[in-house]
């Protein structure tokens, strides 16, 4: 029915859909909307980075956005307008990564790192991604508690020996490494869409964190899967259109929410 | 038997500024202690302190029973934010922390316990409502469940009536007295001074650069009030004016 690219492009977005909706919601509760702009936007840097050093550009993408995650953390707790700081990253990361680009990255599609380019991935692309997706999930499922007594505040967690901090520092580092995966299908400037459209879309239809992050994997899985389609179908790009599916979704619900 | 927590000589403030220095107090099981100070004091910053998320200038906070696993604490209204998808029920379970596995659910002692925490903080009937559809008093019943079910021999409560009415704050004050006679110490921050002068056993006084312990009659007087600018002569002169009769007790 599909041709075998469209099975890799919707078993690829799965696998984001996955990850980005169970952290979207951490980056909606705790208010991380622009740290996760600020890593995706600076991620470009890593693939020119990775070509420069001839390296994965998963690896390339991975290390930077961890190193920045490390400087973004330690900067923002430390200095007021947090803001402003990561405002300042994510532009000059943009605007270094494009300089990058036109020094080593000959050959290299801007567009492709700017937007995604799912139809591309291969069969290693999809085991890297699942593997991360495993992987991710079981340190999200490990440290759960210590998230959600966390995003509650620094005090309280304090009080019942949870060092928030710490628990933010590992949070920030698993965002880093999810922006890394995820760059190839949706693009740097996409990212955060799909961190945040399908998070805020379940925020509408739950009492709970755990339904939350579960109707936010829904919500990711089933956007990813109808803009794939509509991609396929009207030959629309790839990853903008399931950017666009995931917005309609949030605007249905807030229509719903407001009749 | 022995406080449990003892503070000796300490100094509390950021970078160059000392926000009070040379604190001495023990505080024993079964003690409230009201800190109050005006704003700038050091009252959050002490709680803060206790909590161990800032280190002091200087001096020592010894826990001569060793310091508990678990200290109850309640954050001011303000810092709590409602959207925050939980049901009041899952709040209260929240401070069952040790025994709280948010996928596995809930076992029936600690359903148990949580119906029992709900009860005791008067929202029981609310406890399947998700947080951002309760009032503020209802909200603060809802965090004192929480507190409830840490099980805790110190509490710290920061303006723990700050956004509530009469009737709630005199339901949270009946929590805190049973606390109280269970023989955990609390540690209140209060701008109210009559719910201290009625509720608290010590005080503890903060302003301009000196902090002053003891019992609530020999630390809340008008000339210690007025000399640390908690409140102006004629603030105090009116808060006091009974005094000759009796006081306000």
């Amino acid at each position: 029915m599909f041709a075998e690219f469209m099975i890799r492009a919707f078993l690829s977005g799965l696998g984001v859909a996955i990850l980005t909706g169970v952290l979207g919601c951490f980056v909606i509760w705790r208010r991380m909307v622009y740290f996760g702009d600020a890593l995706s936007h600076a991620a470009i840097l890593g693939v020119v980075g990775a070509i420069a050093l001839h390296v994965s550009a998963y690896f390339g993408v991975i290390a930077l956005a961890l190193i920045l995650s490390v400087l973004l953390f330690t900067l923002t707790s430390r200095i007021q307008g947090a803001d402003v700081i990561l405002g300042v990253f994510a532009q000059t990361g943009l605007a270094l990564g494009l300089i990058g680009a036109s020094i080593w990255g000959r050959g290299l599609s801007i567009e492709a790192i700017l937007f995604g380019d799912i139809l591309a991935v291969g069969w290693h692309d999809i085991i890297f991604i699942w593997i991360g997706v495993a992987v991710i999930l079981g340190i999200i499922l490990w440290r759960w508690s210590n998230w959600i007594t966390a995003t509650l505040g620094d005090d309280l967690a304090a009080s019942v020996g949870v060092n928030a901090k710490h628990e933010s520092f590992y949070l920030a580092a698993l965002l880093a490494i999810v922006v890394g995966l995820a760059l190839k299908i949706v693009g740097a400037l996409l990212i955060t869409a799909l961190l945040i459209i399908p998070a805020a879309t379940a925020r509408r239809f739950t009492s709970t964190p755990e339904t939350m992050a579960v109707l936010s994997v829904g919500f990711g899985s089933a956007a990813s899967a109808i803009g794939l389609w509509a991609a396929y179908v009207f030959d629309w790009p790839a990853g903008p259109s399931m950017v666009a599916t995931a917005a309609v979704f949030f605007g249905i619900s807030q229509w719903r929410s407001a009749v | 038997m022995p406080p449990i927590v003892s503070i000796e000589n300490l100094f509390l403030g950021f970078g160059d500024v000392t926000l009070f220095d040379g604190l001495n107090c023990d505080v024993e099981p079964g003690s409230i202690l009201a800190v109050v100070g005006a704003n700038g004091s050091g009252k959050s910053t002490f709680v803060k302190t206790l909590l161990g998320l800032q280190s002091p200038m200087d001096g020592r906070i010894e826990w001569p029973v060793g310091k508990p696993a678990e200290i109850g604490y309640l954050a001011q209204l303000t810092e709590f934010d409602r959207r925050f998808p939980i049901r009041v029920r899952d709040l209260a379970a929240m401070g069952a922390w040790q025994g709280f596995n948010p996928f596995a659910g809930l076992n029936k002692t600690t359903r148990n316990r949580v119906d029992a925490a709900l009860e005791m903080a008067g929202i029981l009937d609310l406890a399947d409502h998700p947080l951002h559809t309760l009032s503020g008093g209802q909200l603060q019943r809802a965090l004192f469940s929480r507190v409830i079910m840490q099980d805790a021999p110190l509490i710290l409560l920061d303006e723990p009536f700050s956004a509530v009415d009469q009737y709630t704050e005199q339901h949270l004050l009946s929590v805190i007295e049973t606390w109280q006679s269970e023989g955990r110490a609390v540690i209140m921050v209060l701008h109210d001074l009559s719910a201290v002068l009625d509720h608290c056993t010590h005080a503890l006084l903060l302003g301009n650069g000196r902090a002053s312990f003891g019992t609530v009659d020999d630390i809340l007087t008008p000339d210690r009030l007025i000399a640390q600018g908690y409140m102006s002569s004629s603030q105090a002169s009116w808060m006091f004016r009974g005094q000759s009769n009796g006081g306000m007790r």
